[in-house]
């Protein structure tokens, strides 16, 4: 089970994951420069050690550089913290949250025709 | 056992040195010293280390000495050769089956066995409790770091996490320091070494506050307070049974926020300083009342001690260069104190060290007379198990059998090797006792050698640590006592004659020599090594006056000086009357004629014995005697002589004859000296006064409202003239000089000449004067500037 991470340590997965699942120190400071945060150093480092204890990242040394690369991918992520989710508020039932979803209209009727081909699609496929 | 006990013996000794003097050095030194200053005790507590002489390892030795001397007395073990093994055996195969406890083998062990072994357990005991403590300790810190964490207590704010490093930043912690929030935790904490984390029992906090209370953690951090708490803990534990020690921790404890305090405010102003406060005394307001939290740094523990912090912040000053080099004095002090007072250090593998010298005379040095040369290794090696064997009866519980394997190692090396060659060693490696011990064990001929080299190689500690070690009555003693006094080596000698008992021959056949000689230094060390009897004799000697005046006063050194020195006015007495001359009081008559000039001097030597003046003589008399005291010759002065001692004769009217120049008399007391006084005036007075009602005052004879008149004026080195019930008081403090004085009383009122003699160390002119008048000093024929300190009455 994926522990929870807090938003902040998030951020920094998501930039991990979207550079390719590895990146240096450097990359990161860099992508947090865009998005407009200019947290110190030990900010995220502190950030990033954390999610190296929680098993999220791992480092490995090049050079005198620290690179992080993530052990867990970014869809697997999703999928436990939906899991999570569901468990939490549905107690596993995906039916009510997708009723919540749709009758809250977070879910567009285009979006739930796509959804609805993919499924039927998964499903013939099986 | 004996060395934790010592450690602990001496480190509280320590300990109540810095309790006690806390009220001097708290307001005065900085908290930072307060704080370090229980390094240099708790080094003391740990550290097994003493120089060779300390206090505490005096003690604990002393104490094998008479257990030794006890042992040697316990017919148990005053066993012949033949025995020794066996002993050996028994005691070591006693350790071996240590807990198994068996039967057979205690059964047999002598009483000193018994002892070992209850000693023996007591260090298990000791052994088994610190280490529970210990592990409890650290279990217990464990399970609180895991239990801080596990609660998901991240603080995951960046700007909070942002602010933190900032702080970090400015006071200097590069490394990424954890944040943790945890409702539970009474106060802010840091926990862990290497990877450190705060705890704050909320992060809902203004941001002064937040900033302040993790600049105060991470200084702790900065500071490695964690390492020096967990020594703390760690003495603690082996020291579990010395609440003295306990005492120390708590101190620690609280000196450790007093100078985190102080190092977190020191770079701020008073503003901050306040802030800062302020922080401290909401964190204390904010604290939950849990309680029991372990070793961990808190910001805060109780509300006295939160008082003190508060006070001291607003207190704060930066120190002086002064408080600074105090400080760094004291500090060495400290060390120095630790040093000296040492602790008791197991004499691991050494065949020999003071203590065991007697039992090895005792058993070895016997076998000795009877082994001759050819005996070869195997009488030696005889000889060494015996000393192993007083190594393990010795009482030193868990070690004795690493001692003795240690040992029996060095001794099999050594084993080849003779004595002397031993003793050579621990000569070149300038161990001494072990020198001694290994002497003790020596045949005459290889003492006689080796006290030859330890002589002329001038090895003065060496030399007498084997002198120490012969028998009283060795004829050796004699041998170098005539030695050192022919070759002039005063060292040696008097450091033989201290080693010889009061009666011994010697010291009347040296101090005869000695007098003979004209030796006074050699003669002065016998002096103190003299029976009563003799030392009497010889003062007797002195007081007849036919001994030379530079050997009485070595004589008189001693303690009954008055009895000596009435004997010697008598015997003064007599000779001046074989010679004509009387004595009254302050005068001198010769052949009944008053004598004006009154000189006495030793012959050829220029020095004067007494030299009195009477301005109402008629005769100038000149005695000159011998160094030894006798009076050669008496005659009449001429006139040259006379102008040779003063140019006029108001100058020798000047000194007036109320002191005596140096000499037997000049050491009379005040009294007499008074009386004396009194006398002169009576014949000085022309004016319309008394002079026995002035008097010359020692500082206590003052009145008490004088004396606290010229304490509050802090009169020194001037002229005072105080008044008091219808006195007057002439006061000069300091004044170094011996004087006499001249009174003079007219309408002007007083007139004081006074005239120095000699320089002194120190001295005070206090007069005491009837208050009819003012008073005029003239010193040394000058008026001299004085305060009077109030209006005279008629």
């Amino acid at each position: 089970m994926v522990q929870q991470v807090s938003d902040s340590e998030l951020e920094l997965m998501k930039i991990v994951w979207a550079n390719g699942g590895s990146v240096l120190y450097a990359q990161i400071t860099e992508e947090l420069a865009k998005s407009g945060r200019t947290w110190q150093k030990n900010t995220i480092i502190t950030l990033l050690s954390r999610l190296v204890e929680k098993g999220l990242l791992k480092t490995s040394k090049i050079g005198r550089r620290n690179e992080y690369t993530a052990i867990v991918s970014e869809s697997d992520y999703q999928a436990a913290q939906t899991q999570t989710l569901l468990n939490k508020l549905y107690e596993g039932n995906a039916k009510g949250l997708v009723a919540t979803l749709i009758q809250r209209e977070m879910l567009s009727a285009k979006d739930y025709e796509e959804l609805r081909q993919f499924w039927e699609k998964e499903r013939d496929g099986r | 056992m004996k060395v934790v006990f010592s450690l602990s013996l001496s480190g509280s000794l320590l300990i109540l040195i810095l309790l006690l003097c806390r009220p001097l050095f708290r307001e005065r030194l900085s908290r930072q010293w307060q704080y370090y200053i229980w390094l240099v005790v708790i080094a003391r507590l740990i550290l097994p280390v003493a120089p060779p002489t300390s206090v505490i390892g005096t003690v604990f030795s002393d104490e094998d000495r008479m257990e030794q001397v006890e042992q040697a007395a316990d017919p148990g073990t005053m066993h012949g050769p033949v025995q020794v093994p066996a002993q050996e055996a028994v005691v070591i195969q006693a350790q071996q089956s240590g807990e198994n406890g068996s039967m057979e083998a205690v059964g047999r062990v002598s009483v000193s066995g018994m002892k070992e072994k209850l000693l023996q357990n007591l260090w298990i005991l000791w052994f088994a409790a610190a280490m529970f403590l210990l592990l409890r300790k650290i279990a217990v810190y464990q399970s609180f770091a895991k239990y801080v964490r596990i609660r998901q207590g991240e603080v995951s704010d960046p700007a909070l996490l942002d602010r933190l490093a900032l702080v970090g930043e400015h006071a200097g912690v590069s490394r990424p320091v954890e944040l943790y929030v945890n409702s539970q935790v009474p106060s802010p904490l840091l926990i862990g070494f290497f990877r450190p984390c705060i705890v704050l029992p909320t992060a809902d906090l203004s941001e002064d506050d937040f900033s302040y209370t993790v600049r105060h953690e991470l200084m702790h951090y900065k500071r490695k307070d964690m390492f020096y708490k967990w020594l703390v803990q760690l003495t603690v534990c082996l020291h579990w049974f010395n609440p003295l020690v306990w005492l120390m921790s708590r101190e620690i404890n609280r000196a450790c926020e007093f100078s985190c305090d102080e190092a977190v405010i020191r770079p701020l102003g008073e503003e901050g300083r306040r802030a800062y406060g302020d922080t401290l005394f909401r964190a204390m307001a904010a604290g939950g009342s849990d309680k029991g939290v372990p070793v961990s740094v808190a910001l805060n523990e109780s509300v006295e001690l939160m008082k003190e912090r508060l006070c001291a912040i607003m207190k704060f000053r930066k120190s002086s260069r002064l408080v600074t080099t105090v400080s760094v004095v004291l500090a060495a002090a400290m060390m120095m104190g630790a040093t000296v007072m040492g602790a008791y250090v197991e004499p691991v593998g050494t065949p020999g060290s003071a203590w065991s010298a007697p039992t090895v005379k005792h058993a070895g040095g016997q076998r000795y007379s009877g082994t001759d040369q050819d005996a070869g290794p195997a009488g030696k090696y005889a000889g060494s198990a015996d000393v192993a064997d007083q190594q393990v009866t010795d009482q030193n519980g868990g070690k004795s059998d690493l001692k003795n394997g240690l040992f029996g190692d060095r001794y099999s090396e050594e084993n080849a090797n003779s004595l002397e060659e031993l003793a050579g060693q621990y000569y070149e490696e300038d161990r001494v006792p072990q020198f001694g011990a290994v002497f003790s064990a020596m045949d005459t001929s290889a003492q006689k050698r080796w006290l030859d080299k330890l002589y002329a190689d001038e090895a003065v500690s060496f030399f007498f640590t084997a002198v120490d070690s012969l028998e009283d009555n060795s004829p050796l003693i004699g041998e170098y006592i005539e030695r050192s006094y022919a070759d002039d080596e005063i060292n040696f000698f008097s450091g033989l004659m201290s080693n010889l008992d009061s009666d011994s021959p010697l010291i009347e056949n040296y101090a005869e020599r000695a007098y003979a000689d004209d030796r006074i230094s050699y003669f002065a060390v016998l002096t103190d090594e003299m029976s009563a009897d003799l030392l009497k004799s010889w003062q007797d000697k002195a007081a007849k006056g036919d001994m030379d005046i530079s050997f009485q006063s070595v004589l008189t050194g001693s303690d009954d000086l008055t009895a000596w020195r009435q004997k010697a006015e008598q015997e003064d007495k007599k000779q001046y009357q074989e010679w004509g001359i009387v004595r009254d009081g302050g005068h001198f008559y010769y052949q009944d004629q008053p004598v004006r000039v009154f000189f006495d001097q030793y012959e050829g030597e220029q020095v004067i014995r007494t030299l009195n003046w009477n301005p109402a003589g008629t005769v100038d008399v000149k005695v000159t005697r011998s160094i030894r005291n006798k009076i050669i010759s008496v005659a009449y002065m001429t006139e040259e002589e006379v102008t040779e001692l003063f140019d006029t004769e108001e100058e020798a009217a000047a000194l007036f004859g109320t002191e005596e120049l140096p000499g037997l008399d000049s050491e009379e007391t005040e009294e007499k000296k008074n009386d004396k006084l009194g006398a002169g005036k009576k014949e000085m007075g022309k004016g319309d006064f008394d002079p026995d009602d002035v008097y010359r005052l020692t500082a206590e004879e003052l009145p008490e409202e004088v004396v606290d008149q010229m304490m509050d004026d802090g009169a020194v080195r001037e002229w005072y003239v105080y008044h008091a019930d219808g006195r007057q008081y002439l006061c000069y403090r300091g004044f170094a000089w011996s004087y006499g004085y001249r009174l003079q009383y007219d309408e002007n009122g007083w007139q004081v000449d006074i005239q120095r003699f000699q320089k002194k160390d120190a001295g005070d002119v206090f007069l005491d004067l009837p208050d009819n008048g003012p008073v005029t000093v003239y010193c040394d024929g000058e008026k001299v500037a004085l305060k009077d300190m109030l209006q005279f009455t008629f």
